[in-house]
């Protein structure tokens, strides 16, 4: 399969530990897609702001042109849940006495700092992105959804029927509560239409269902993992994608990138890893990337990448 | 005459309203109360200390449980052992 088939699924995710080299793979192949014609845009929530380097433009939180067919967004998640947090704060004080405000504020303010809680926000913000495919004919993005956001995802009965019993038990308490009503205001049913916590469940729900479609379709999405010719990288490699594939996620590439290329030690030695990698995590397919001169600094630079990627 | 026996009517009818109508709806509200607290235990758990894996996105719901949380919390840590919650639910025996 020639590579521009093979990454013609509309939504593309890079995995790999931090300083890999995400960012610079993924906005080479967001490079090669948007030359061979495909609307593309470049998804990075790499807080260091490495697109914004790389493409020498100031790039932000609003989707920007770069240049033809190419356009790319920088997204902060923690930005993104200190946002989410100060929406919640700001509908309770309207619903809310002030008294219990200074009561629960700390609370919701807590959320921010809870396990998990940055997953989530970039779970929130990678699926914004689902909800709105037909924008663009490519996705790429600079990271995927944790592992444990996935295994979460993957795992239909953990959060399936946690949010379906949720919603269950919402229903029947409020039917219960209507009942004792003895002077109900509204009908039972336009008060289940109107009740924002089943909105909220509902909410959820349907973003689970559509990610979960989306992630575990691989007609529809591709799952890479970048890795550097060093030997702990290959062992995280190793576990990271059991761990995934566990959830029936399947890793079906591997970038193995920054491999130098002269006759020193150093550069032996990484030849035995890359024959390792490739021995070991064949049939995948592989992208063997050179170390740069230097660090990727303008388009010209990844168009060096962008071609190898794209060479068959 | 006419008047004591309409009186008496009355009195039947509130007699019976007391003893069926409003003993039930307040079962009935005693079961609401306690499906509520049900709910908010799953999704405000880590209140409690019960580690609860999506709290970031349970938090959502707070503001529309706000005034009940302070309530729900003294009640779910003051409670003296199950047993005794259940006999003030079914009645002792």
């Amino acid at each position: 399969m020639v590579s521009e088939e093979f990454f013609g699924r509309k939504f593309i995710f890079l995995s790999g530990k931090g300083g890999v080299g995400k960012t610079t793979t993924s906005s080479s192949i967001a490079l090669g897609l948007s030359e061979r014609g495909h609307k593309t845009l470049l998804i990075s929530t790499d807080p260091a702001h490495s697109i914004g380097h790389i493409f020498e433009r100031e790039i932000g939180p609003k989707e920007k042109e770069l240049q033809k067919n190419l356009y790319a967004v920088e997204i902060d998640v923690r930005k993104e849940s200190k946002r989410y947090i100060d929406n919640i704060i700001k509908e309770a004080r309207q619903i809310l006495s002030p008294i219990i405000i200074d009561e629960i504020q700390e609370q919701i303010e807590l959320a921010y700092h809870s396990p998990g809680a940055e997953e989530l926000a970039l779970f929130d913000i990678i699926t914004r992105f689902f909800e709105k495919e037909n924008a663009y004919d490519r996705f790429v993005f600079d990271t995927a959804p944790s592992g444990y956001t996935l295994r979460l995802l993957a795992l239909p009965k953990a959060l399936n029927n946690w949010i379906n019993r949720l919603i269950k038990t919402r229903i029947n308490a409020m039917k219960v509560q209507y009942y004792a009503d003895r002077n109900p205001d509204k009908t039972l049913k336009a008060k289940l239409e109107s009740d924002p916590v089943l909105k909220i469940l509902n909410r959820r729900k349907s973003q689970f269902e559509l990610a979960r479609q989306i992630l575990l379709d691989n007609k529809k999405t591709l799952f890479m993992f970048v890795l550097n010719p060093e030997r702990l990288p290959i062992e995280i490699t190793r576990d990271s994608i059991k761990e995934l594939e566990e959830t029936h996620i399947k890793i079906e590439a591997l970038v193995i990138n920054k491999i130098a290329n002269d006759s020193s030690a150093r550069s032996r030695k990484e030849k035995e890893y890359v024959a390792q990698i490739e021995k070991e995590f064949a049939p995948r397919r592989m992208f063997k990337i050179p170390l740069l001169e230097e660090e990727a600094h303008g388009i010209e630079s990844i168009k060096k990448i962008s071609d190898i990627i794209f060479s068959d | 005459m006419k008047m004591d026996f309409k009186r008496f009517f009355n009195d039947l009818k509130l007699f019976f309203k007391g003893a069926l109508v409003d003993t039930s709806t307040e079962v009935i509200e005693a079961a609401a109360n306690m499906m509520q607290d049900n709910f908010m235990i799953v999704i405000f758990s880590d209140f409690l200390g019960i580690p609860n894996p999506l709290s970031y996105y349970t938090i959502e719901l707070i503001p529309y449980f706000g005034n009940e949380l302070p309530g729900w919390e003294k009640r779910m840590s003051d409670r003296k052992s199950v047993l005794a919650k259940a006999m003030g639910e079914i009645g002792e025996p």
